[in-house]
């Protein structure tokens, strides 16, 4: 075998993985009903199709249940049901970071790439017409041409639905 | 264009050192690293023709590491092919969205790996300057 495998040490790891005038930010914008979300770009994502969704009972509406990825078993939440009172349909999930941090959300839909998304001033952004659930953890906003894409702080939004 | 250094990335050794050795086969240099975060350190300071990524990793998996490339200035003219045994229609898409180029199953043969890199050659030959 010719190849070299270049080893780390820990402390290589620790080291910026690149420069970050290099990167251009692209979002993933995905849809609940016609609310745009987006997650920021170093949480990771995935999109997975689950046929199986192990229901919890006496649990929350807006919990849809629990899903087994890769081993790992996390909660799949409706965001449909908890904003709009209208259940998901579908078994595309989004599933937003990794471990036991990860948390899936059901979507209609495929996300879509936000490239040439602009910010929006926080000001504009606090709307009566947003879920209630979800106002007060909004962090930014995007819009592209046709459409707002909020931007809430995930791991809040999700914590506060434990409680 | 023409393809002559390829980067494994796999944490399995035995699927590196397999691909690997079909590439060897057909005289490409090879390098490997056996994580999505340790291919990004190594394209610091190494520039390959082409990647070919598993995407089931441990810490950082092939999709985020795919997305890191392509959306890197430095490293966005690097094609991304995922070899995986994730190979619903989604993982297929998302890849695409990742920025990847194709998507190869796990597992595969020795031909699909080398006609990965045909078709790489191909469609960079057809994209404008």
């Amino acid at each position: 075998m010719k190849y070299q495998k270049t080893a780390l040490t820990h402390q290589d790891t620790l080291l910026p993985l690149h420069n970050e005038e290099d990167t251009a930010v692209h979002r993933y914008g995905f849809k609940i009903n016609n609310l745009g979300l987006t997650y920021p770009p170093h949480i990771a994502g995935e999109v997975i199709k689950v046929k199986h969704v192990c229901r919890i009972p006496n649990s929350p509406k807006c919990l849809h249940g629990v899903i087994n990825v890769r081993g790992h078993i996390i909660p799949a939440f409706d965001l449909n049901t908890l904003f709009y009172n209208q259940q998901a349909t579908g078994n595309l999930f989004m599933i937003l970071d990794k471990g036991s941090a990860a948390v899936a959300i059901c979507i209609n839909d495929f996300p879509i790439l936000l490239n040439h998304a602009q910010e929006l001033e926080h000001e504009n952004i606090q709307d009566s017409s947003l879920p209630i659930a979800i106002r007060q953890f909004i962090r930014t906003c995007f819009h592209t041409n046709e459409q707002r894409w909020i931007e809430p702080d995930f791991a809040a939004f999700f914590l506060s639905l434990k409680s | 264009m023409m393809i002559k250094n390829i980067l494994v990335v796999d944490d399995n050794i035995a699927e590196r050192e397999n691909i690997a050795s079909i590439l060897e086969a057909g005289h490409y240099t090879v390098e490997a690293a056996n994580s999505g975060e340790e291919a990004l350190k190594m394209l610091e300071s190494y520039t390959p023709d082409l990647i070919f990524m598993d995407i089931v990793m441990p810490d950082m998996d092939g999709f985020y590491a795919c997305r890191e490339i392509t959306n890197n200035e430095k490293t966005s003219h690097i094609p991304v092919v995922f070899v995986s045994s994730k190979i619903d229609e989604v993982d297929k898409v998302w890849g695409v969205l990742q920025g990847a180029k194709g998507h190869i199953s796990k597992p595969y043969s020795d031909n699909e790996i080398l006609q990965a890199i045909s078709d790489i050659c191909i469609k960079k030959t057809e994209e404008p300057e």
